[in-house]
């Protein structure tokens, strides 16, 4: 196990600079004119020009640019946006908010998604799997958007329970709803895979001989339905949370949510390369080490996997 | 007194409306303490539903008991209170089935999946109940017993699974072992190994087997009656010495007829039952054996024959057995090439 995890953390350096120097190049490389539309309408002045043109390297080829980027990250220093801010400050600012989203979105899915599958799964064709089987459905065909400004206009506006944007610093209370949002569509997905897997694992030789053994049904379905069913279910929330952080885009947006995803989307609009690589360089490696994580969490969940 | 296990006329269908199967048309058997019963029979024959349903594990729906009964002890166990047959489960009737790698739980440890009834059946602490799991792997004579109680089902090889699994059907000291094709997953010499154990353990414990098996050679070695099962009916059923001498339905003759043996001429074809069994959902009228039966006559497609007494304890459904058991056997049977 010890040599797999240093493997994979090896493993985990090609991919970090790959997927890096993509996203530097995509963004800073790939365009005519760094100064066009940077001054407003006016052309902008030779200095400035010839100031920003030193601070980024702009002189230089790509991969020499990408290469001194990547020296300063590695300091620590992720550089500062066109307007001077530092960009670890902005990082420092949004990432807690967006973890904290994200965090409440992958317990709402995993908590009410193996519920809701489980809750379907073992009562088989009725009410409640019709239920479960309808509304993930009306989830997973609706855009995260209209689920979020339905939300918004109904609980914040109509009802007044929630506010519409919440604020700088914001609490655990006032993600819910945002969280629930940026679930839905995993809570979806998490509660037919659950469904599935479990009514797969009901006609499992294995519960048979449990339940042949004579122990009692709570302990069947708990003990040797369940774990075997939540296997690819783990796997997918693990790889989701990676997923949670990037779509957190949307949901930051509707719900004026301060997170990485505003930033992410200002720093595209403006070309502003070291917000941009910065953020997702960290995105990168948040879904990496999820992937890590659920791998290793898969041999204890399931003995027969056995890394080494 | 009454006998251990009493099967009495067990109907059970599955599915609905016009897709309805038959599976069991009226099931008879019983079972002794002590004694060894062989449910001999080909696949789709009802031998694992019967057993499945004596158990109470049967999967409704799809299936459906529509009569008979079974009766352990002289207790009624169709329509008993569910929680009164869970707690028959492992304490008076344990099951071992046919794929011991699909029937143990792949996640948890073999002693973890043993450990398990002393906890939940007998209230003993995880240690203790650990403790007494590498007593009963050691009680199946699996080597290092101790350390193998932690190993999981895929560490282990098919005999040392099969013979976990019969451990653990045993753990709570049942009166009726009901075994499922024990051996039909594992290779010859160790199928041997494993009859071997079952039998010096049904004779120590004083325990009633039924082995369900279409392994005419198994049966042979170990049963002391033989319950033949075609189509969802028993089609003969007597103590293993007079069927081997004297099988009375055709279809038991059949199947002694189809082993190849030792002795036969090299190069000479296999003689199968011609046909295939009929399908559940249209059992042919009459005689459900006929349309594969070289003796079939008019009175066969017309008139289901009866399970009838041929004497001394010997019962087939054939219109024509008593011609049958005069004859004797084809040809001298493999139980008989093997004794000489």
């Amino acid at each position: 196990m010890g040599r797999y995890t240093l493997r994979r953390l090896l493993q985990l350096i090609p991919v970090f600079l790959g997927t890096t120097f993509i996203v530097y190049a995509l963004v800073w490389g790939l365009r005519d004119d760094p100064f066009a539309g940077k001054c407003g309408q006016r052309e902008c002045s030779p200095a400035f020009k010839a100031a920003i043109t030193e601070r980024y390297n702009l002189d230089d080829p790509l991969i020499v640019q990408y290469l001194k980027y990547l020296g300063n990250v590695l300091t620590g220093d992720f550089g500062q946006t066109f307007s001077g801010t530092e960009v670890s400050t902005l990082i420092a600012d949004a990432y807690p908010i967006t973890v904290k989203l994200a965090l409440i979105a992958l317990v709402i899915e995993a908590v009410i998604g193996i519920i809701a599958g489980v809750v379907s799964g073992l009562r088989g064709r009725g009410f409640v799997d019709s239920l479960v089987l309808v509304s993930t459905l009306f989830l997973i065909a609706l855009p995260v958007f209209v689920t979020g400004l339905v939300l918004r206009q109904v609980l914040g506006v109509e009802l007044g329970i929630i506010r519409t944007s919440v604020s700088g610093d914001p609490s655990i209370g006032e993600l819910i709803v945002p969280g629930f949002v940026l679930a839905s569509l995993s809570m979806a997905y998490v509660a037919r895979l659950t469904r599935t897997s479990l009514m797969e694992n009901t006609r499992a030789d294995f519960v048979r001989t449990a339940v042949a053994k004579g122990l009692p049904r709570r302990r069947v379905v708990g003990v040797h339905m369940l774990r075997n069913s939540l296997i690819p279910v783990v796997t997918f929330l693990g790889t989701d949370i990676g997923a949670l952080m990037g779509g957190a885009i949307v949901t930051e947006g509707v719900f004026n949510i301060r997170g990485i995803g505003g930033l992410v989307y200002r720093g595209l609009q403006q070309q502003d390369t070291a917000t941009v690589v910065g953020i997702v360089a960290l995105l990168v490696i948040v879904y990496l080490i999820a992937n890590l994580v659920v791998d290793l969490l898969y041999a204890v969940l399931d003995p027969r996997i056995r890394y080494d | 007194m009454a006998p251990l296990l009493e099967v009495d006329d067990l109907r059970v269908e599955f599915g609905r409306g016009r897709e309805t199967a038959s599976v069991l048309n009226g099931v008879s058997y019983h079972v002794d303490e002590g004694e060894t019963l062989a449910v001999l029979g080909e696949s789709g024959s009802g031998k694992s539903v019967t057993a499945q349903t004596v158990m109470g594990i049967l999967d409704t729906p799809p299936g459906r008991i529509t009569g008979g009964s079974v009766r352990f002890r002289g207790e009624e166990l169709l329509g008993a209170d569910p929680e009164r047959r869970r707690l028959l489960r492992g304490e008076s009737m344990a099951m071992i089935f046919q794929d011991a790698l699909s029937a143990l739980n792949p996640v948890y440890s073999v002693g973890f999946q043993i450990a398990e009834q002393f906890r939940f059946r007998r209230g003993m602490s995880r240690k203790d109940a650990m403790v007494k799991a590498a007593e009963m792997l050691d009680l199946v004579k699996i080597p290092n017993a101790k350390q193998r109680v932690k190993e999981y089902p895929h560490q282990f090889s098919g005999g040392m699974r099969q013979r976990a699994m019969i451990a653990m059907s045993l753990a709570l000291d049942p009166e009726l072992l009901i075994a499922d094709e024990p051996t039909t997953a594992l290779d010859v010499t160790v199928q041997a190994q494993i009859m071997e154990l079952l039998d010096e353990l049904r004779r120590e414990r004083g325990m009633g087997l039924i082995l369900i098996t279409h392994d005419l050679g198994v049966v042979a070695e170990v049963a002391d009656r033989i319950a033949v099962m075609y189509a969802g009916r028993i089609v003969e059923h007597t103590d293993a010495a007079s069927l081997y001498a004297h099988p009375a339905h055709p279809y038991t003759r059949g199947l002694m007829d189809s082993v190849p043996r030792v002795d036969d001429v090299a190069g000479a074809p296999l003689r199968p039952i011609p046909g295939l069994p009929p399908s559940l959902s249209a059992i042919p009228d009459g005689c459900p054996f006929h349309p594969r039966c070289a003796h079939a006559v008019d009175v066969c497609t017309d008139e289901v024959p009866a399970l009838r007494e041929l004497g001394s304890g010997h019962q087939a459904a054939c219109h024509f057995a008593e011609r049958f058991v005069a004859e004797g056997p084809d040809r001298p049977t493999t139980h008989e090439v093997v004794s000489r």
